[in-house]
């Protein structure tokens, strides 16, 4: 017997995070992501009769958006950003190990995005809610491309560091 | 002795994984991005939960960023983030599947989404009401490195390690050395006793003491500020000192900087200088001997002691030990399992290919062919190449590759001869000729030319590697390698062995 309908949506809403993250991974554009990832959902509901162990969904998932990527990048004659399969091989087996993302982990990454700097908020801001591209933030903020980048890149590794220390406190508190 | 641990620099990976998921990365940054994917796992782990933080930032927070941002909240149902691509993806259920499915099945599972993930806290104070004392700074450069640096009580900064330094932070060095780099790309070395102050990503402010600038083309207009003076740099070299009385000086090295000084205002160039005290500002020239005696802003460059030149007969003659920088005039290839990036420096020519009609025996390694057989002109008979990212006290060896398979001016019994020296006085012994190869010269092969090998230690993060073309037009450079040196490495060791 086959997957519920109920169950293929509820756990890939639960790991869609992960499968998009994974699916941006592969084809470095988040709005390609998403529809890749819509199109993965859809094609779970509609094959979830084949797909007889509930602890299959995931990695049957995963490497869905993998084959729809590389797919993806070929038909748009983007053949030269296909990672090697050695790597893809590698991200896959570390993505299936990623924590779903859980409550604590969302409230972490929000207390820590609440402690930003004005500068780094605004940064976020026009990066993911606005969703502008990385040289539109540089031109909007009449910064460097580059120096937006390395900002970038500070404001990510602080919340990483940030959501680790929250969630090793509450692990010791708890 | 450079302090343990200022080395590591997670940083700079978050850079190119940042890039890399924007699609910003070249071809050769790709390359070497799967390699570092390949050899370190933490970096894959790194990848993995550096895009999952973005994807929860785009998706699943990002109604909430609206709230803290005091930005109408527009309907998640509609919005084009995680809620709304349901909406989508729903109606495109529809639309594939030729039945309508339950909308309600859709909400269900959109509310469990929402219980899972805790995104119903529209309304979680923490959020809205980011305390001042809780702000994280605008991080704007950090400290890279140290030379037995000691900074004050009162300076945060971890010592031996990799420090962020935010806007407005003010330090004080007592002694010793440190390098900061700016996210503008410019790089100051300070020497203590200094006392500054980081203004922005592309400023900063010198309220006592001696510093050295390096400023690359991407970050012109780098800004050091003293208390009597405004410096903006227009791509150079330069040092700064302010002494407690107020007196200030500016040397020029290399380059060109504008000083605003008052209602004055003054471009300095290569070996000039001006210094300002409280009664007046005298402007003046001396040469780069003189800056190199006045101790405080620029030490002697590092010596490097040459051996003999030795004929280049494969990847077996590349030196061995942690490599920390390799170039190849012609493209980026790799020799003998070592990563030579293509060499970039302004006014440079052609990357002329040397054995254009002459088939040479393969070396047995392709990469190493390719090495010697392309090498970049770089226009005049004098040019510097800057060899970065050393460790002041560290030992280093260093190899230079010249190939030419051409007669010199005097014809083949005069083979042409590159000079590769430790400074630009081309009379002080501190350099070595290295002679071009020929391939219709009968006897001993020299069809891949030569190569030198010599050892320093560095007195700056950047060691200026001088190259003469010796009675011809342009400077031409085939491949240079720097390696460590072990600690316990006898040094003479390695000379020998290339002497043989």
């Amino acid at each position: 017997m086959g997957l519920s309908e109920e169950f293929v949506v509820r756990e890939l809403l639960r790991n869609q995070s992960k499968l998009v993250a994974f699916a941006w991974t592969l084809l470095r554009d988040p709005h390609q992501a998403d529809d890749l990832f819509q199109d993965v959902c859809l094609e779970a509901i509609c094959k979830r009769a084949e797909i007889h162990d509930e602890t299959h969904l995931l990695p049957w998932a995963m490497q869905a958006v993998r084959f729809r990527a590389i797919d993806l990048l070929r038909a748009n004659r983007r053949h030269h950003r296909i990672l090697s399969e050695q790597v893809v091989d590698r991200l896959q087996a570390s993505w299936q190990a990623v924590p779903t993302v859980d409550k604590q982990r969302t409230e972490a990454l929000r207390d820590c995005v609440s402690g930003l700097s004005g500068y780094a908020k605004q940064l976020v801001k026009l990066r993911y809610v606005d969703g502008l591209a990385g040289k539109d933030v540089a031109k909007r903020l009449n910064r460097k491309v580059e120096t937006v980048y390395k900002a970038l890149s500070r404001v990510h590794k602080t919340l990483e560091e940030c959501v680790r220390r929250q969630l090793d406190k509450e692990q010791t508190d708890g | 002795m450079v302090d343990p641990g200022s080395r590591y620099d997670s940083g700079a990976h978050f850079e190119l994984l940042v890039k890399f998921l924007d699609d910003r990365l070249q071809v050769e940054e790709l390359t070497r991005l799967e390699k570092l994917l390949l050899d370190d796992t933490r970096i894959v782990d790194q990848l993995a939960s550096l895009t999952v933080q973005m994807q929860m930032l785009r998706g699943s927070l990002a109604s909430e960023f609206t709230a803290a941002l005091d930005m109408p909240a527009n309907d998640p149902l509609l919005t084009p983030g995680c809620d709304g691509m349901w909406m989508r993806w729903w109606r495109t259920l529809n639309r594939t599947v030729g039945q309508p499915i339950p909308i309600s099945l859709v909400i269900a599972s959109l509310i469990m989404s929402i219980i899972v993930l805790g995104l119903a806290s529209w309304d979680v104070p923490a959020w809205r009401g980011a305390s001042p004392a809780n702000d994280l700074p605008a991080f704007v450069a950090r400290v890279v490195r140290t030379n037995e640096a000691r900074w004050s009580d009162a300076t945060e900064v971890d010592a031996g390690r990799v420090t962020d330094l935010f806007e407005g932070q003010q330090l004080e060095l007592i002694s010793g050395l440190a390098e900061i780099k700016f996210d503008e790309d410019a790089v100051v070395v300070l020497e203590g006793p200094s006392r500054f102050e980081i203004q922005s990503s592309g400023a900063m402010r010198l309220i006592s003491g001696s510093l050295l600038g390096e400023v690359p083309a991407a970050a012109v207009g780098f800004v050091v500020v003293t208390p009597s003076a405004r410096i903006i740099d227009l791509g150079t070299e330069f040092g700064v000192h302010v002494d407690r009385d107020g007196n200030e000086e500016m040397h020029v090295f290399q380059g060109s900087v504008q000083v605003l000084a008052g209602e004055a205002e003054y471009v300095l160039t290569s070996n000039q200088a001006l210094k300002i005290n409280q009664s007046a500002t005298l402007r003046t020239t001396a040469s780069s001997r003189d800056f190199h005696n006045h101790g405080k802003l620029r030490r002697p460059p590092a010596e490097i002691a040459w051996g003999d030149p030795q004929v280049t007969e494969g990847p077996q003659c590349l030196i061995a030990g942690p490599v920390v920088f390799a170039v190849n005039g012609g493209p980026a290839t790799t020799a003998g399992g070592i990563d030579f990036e293509a060499i970039d420096l302004p006014e440079m020519g052609v990357k002329s290919s040397i054995y254009d009609d002459q088939p040479i025996t393969s070396t047995g390694d392709v990469g190493f062919d390719l090495l010697l057989s392309t090498s970049a002109v770089l226009q005049g008979e004098q040019r510097v190449l800057p060899i970065r990212n050393l460790e002041v006290g560290q030992r280093y060896r260093v190899q230079v590759f010249y190939n030419e398979q051409k007669p010199g001016p005097r014809g083949w019994d005069g083979k042409r001869r590159m000079t590769f020296d430790n400074d630009s006085d081309p009379d002080n012994g501190n350099e070595v000729d290295v002679p071009a190869g020929r391939t219709d010269e009968p006897g001993p092969t020299d069809d891949y030319g030569w190569h030198a090998v010599g050892e320093f230690t560095a007195v700056w993060p950047v060691k200026s590697l001088v190259m003469r073309a010796n009675d011809f037009a342009n400077v031409h450079v085939t491949a240079v390698l720097v390696v460590e040196l072990a600690s316990n490495e006898d040094a003479t060791d390695a000379t020998e062995v290339d002497s043989d």
